[in-house]
């Protein structure tokens, strides 16, 4: 018996908003899902234009120091807790059941109710900002004693707490329904070795979910206990200790990392594999590779921690090098990928390939201070802001518009505008790079991370004025983003079921799908079940 | 299945591994423990899948599966609208908010729930 065959639709679908409030359809939580973090990321990305505009200039006053610290603890917490993971969990949503040819997730209401309180968390922390001293300042690690109340008296930080780790629970209970989905609900035929690498790049993302996020909601409960009920955890004037927070914070810390960036690993496979006409080169590879990043990650938290003079080095800084060999091995399997392949360079396409080469210079700087001797001259400074702003920002957030691009059709059922999709790739490339890469040279020319202003000395004010430059380019290319939806929603082009020509199971329903996903399945004989379909005759030599 | 076991099992002896060389290398309690909980609680799972699950049988890891051959008995219909959900964030919201602002908002939270699993026990009857 098939989870695909307990279905029958029963009522017809409803559309207004009590409907999209009481919803347990994956397709329409992942369509609120992604629309929230669009949303938080607007935000965030004008906390960053306020960031960028204080420093545009030695001495700045456009924000003083603690609304400085607001802002940029907000636009971390943001991007990070609330924009580039959950952005992946809502994709996941629409996608995964959709790539395995199952009706629904496996646990609906707990899917809406994850999706809720992800929502309402992502409103606590903001709702600090409305507090007596502001939202909370500790930044988005919230280090003790920093976010002890000692030093962070205000509710703010409270709010931080309380929403993060109502957004960290929701996170749990989002990859509890991507794993048991996958495991159980896949369509006759559907096996593990057969489902898109988009889907295992999630498996592996929702483990990692499973191993590192209690650590985070146990910290901030700790923290919370520290905080509001006389706790000294981490209060060494007590005996506490604010290195096991930063132990308990970075277990967490650090498979998050990849939490952010291993779904849209999975994007990029799916979209060069699509925009190549060939079929992944190296699945296996791929698949294995995904859970050797996994696992090794969850071996690294503490090279955080280098300059501590309390973790053992050698062992942090050796577990960190081997992760590169599993991500080099996805890099070799998406040039071989695209080697030889009829490339199409839809605004989807450049995406992916946007997120190589920056992800690449994420990646090696990430080598660089793996490296001890080299982090204890890069920690804490522009260097390491730069690095994780390529990992992160021209990783996943390249990744991310790839996607939107390339699963917008099956949404919608009509197409964004390729003409003002590539406008909308170059401005970002272009803003992207010219803010981010003299970080890297700010870094190395001893500019320390988190202040809010500094001398007039060097090549600092240079260096800060091309990047504050490079941020409002980076704003005009989100307005190109905007007019390109509000342009192509009044032109509705049709797409189609399969505008890219893709061979993975999404493509083969209607766009939008219908409630429960398919009305009829193709066999499913191979990870391409599509392009079996259309080719049956080498489907079957094969 | 046995993938997914294999993914679990192959999860737990690498955890466990990491943990027991990171504690002969470091003599480091906090992420030790970190470690050694993270190989019991997918050693649980490993546990569950192996006596639990043992007799699982899919259509979906058949290679040569139909839908024809996986058609069976009506089995249920999938809800696509549930009140419960939200009203469960608003609640959980209104009691950890409670915590830091107002136990008085911690107790409206509790009664939402408790309203909320009276109404969800009588509907189910």
């Amino acid at each position: 018996m098939s989870a695909a065959e307990a279905v029958r639709v029963t009522a017809p679908e409803r559309h207004d908003i009590l409907s999209w409030i009481t919803t347990t359809d994956h397709k329409r939580i992942g369509v609120l899902y992604m629309a929230t973090t669009l949303l938080f990321m607007a935000v965030a990305g004008l906390l960053a234009m306020a960031i960028r505009t204080q420093l545009a200039r030695p001495d700045g006053t456009v924000l003083d120091s603690h609304a400085y610290n607001q802002i940029f603890t907000l636009h971390g917490t943001a991007m990070i807790f609330l924009v580039i993971a959950p952005f992946a969990l809502g994709l996941a949503n629409y996608v995964i059941p959709l790539q395995i040819g199952a009706p629904d997730m496996a646990f609906p209401r707990l899917n809406a109710t994850s999706y809720w309180m992800f929502l309402f968390g992502g409103l606590v922390v903001f709702a600090g900002a409305a507090t007596n001293e502001g939202a909370a300042s500790a930044g988005w690690t919230a280090y003790a004693p920093l976010s002890e109340i000692t030093i962070s008296t205000g509710l703010g930080q409270d709010f931080w707490i309380v929403g993060v780790a109502m957004v960290s629970v929701a996170s749990i209970m989002t990859a509890l329904n991507f794993v048991t989905t996958t495991f159980i609900f896949r369509a006759p035929g559907m096996t593990m070795w057969r489902i898109p690498i988009f889907t295992w790049e999630m498996v592996a993302t929702s483990l990692l979910i499973f191993m590192a996020f209690p650590s985070l909601t146990a910290t901030l409960l700790l923290l919370f206990v520290d905080r509001r009920l006389g706790g000294h955890v981490f209060d060494p004037a007590f005996g506490g200790s604010p290195i096991l927070y930063q132990h308990l914070f970075w277990f967490f810390g650090h498979p998050e990392v990849y939490v952010l960036i291993l779904p849209y690993f999975g994007v990029v496979s799916e979209v060069i594999s699509t925009f190549t006409g060939r079929p992944l080169f190296g699945y296996t590879g791929m698949v294995l590779s995904a859970f050797a990043i996994a696992g090794l990650s969850m071996g690294v938290w503490a090279h955080h921690m280098f300059t501590t003079g309390a973790v053992n080095n050698p062992f942090f800084s050796f577990v960190s090098f081997l992760i590169a060999v599993p991500t080099g091995i996805k890099f070799f399997n998406w040039i071989c990928t695209m080697w030889g392949g009829s490339i199409r360079y839809t605004a989807a396409m450049l995406y992916a390939l946007g997120f190589l080469m920056n992800f690449l210079l994420g990646g090696v700087t990430g080598v660089m201070v793996a490296s001890p001797p080299l982090d204890f001259h890069a920690q804490d400074s522009y260097f390491v802001v730069a690095h994780f702003h390529y990992t992160i920002g021209g990783g996943s957030f390249f990744a991310l518009f790839a996607a939107i691009y390339y699963w917008w059709p099956k949404v919608f059922g009509w197409r964004l505008d390729e003409r003002l999709g590539k406008i909308n790739f170059w401005l970002t490339l272009a803003g992207f790079n010219l803010t981010f890469l003299p970080m890297f040279f700010m870094g190395v020319f001893g500019m320390p991370r988190r202040i809010y202003t500094y001398a007039n000395a060097g090549a600092l004010p240079l260096l800060n004025a091309i990047a504050t430059a490079g941020a409002y380019l980076m704003l005009v290319a989100a307005v190109a983003f905007v007019a390109n939806v509000v342009v192509s929603a009044r032109r509705r082009e049709p797409a189609g079921d399969n505008p890219w020509h893709g061979y993975t199971l999404e493509w083969a329903t209607s766009s939008p799908p219908p409630e429960h996903n398919f009305h009829r399945l193709p066999p499913i004989r191979s990870a391409r079940p599509l392009w079996d379909v259309e080719h049956p005759k080498k489907a079957k030599a094969s | 299945m046995k993938t997914g076991l294999l993914l679990f099992a192959s999860a737990a002896l690498f955890t466990g591994t990491i943990a027991l060389v990171y504690w002969f290398v470091a003599h480091e309690p906090a992420g030790t423990t970190l470690l050694g909980a993270m190989t019991a609680a997918l050693t649980v799972v490993v546990c569950y899948m192996v006596f639990a699950e043992r007799d699982a049988d899919l259509y979906a890891d058949k290679e040569d599966a139909t839908m024809a051959e996986a058609a069976g008995e009506h089995v249920g219909t999938y809800i696509t609208h549930s009140p419960a959900p939200f009203w469960i964030g608003v609640a959980l919201t209104a009691v950890m908010l409670g915590f830091v602002v107002s136990p008085a908002a911690a107790g409206l939270g509790i009664i939402a729930l408790c309203l909320l699993g009276a109404l969800l026990i009588v509907r189910s009857r």
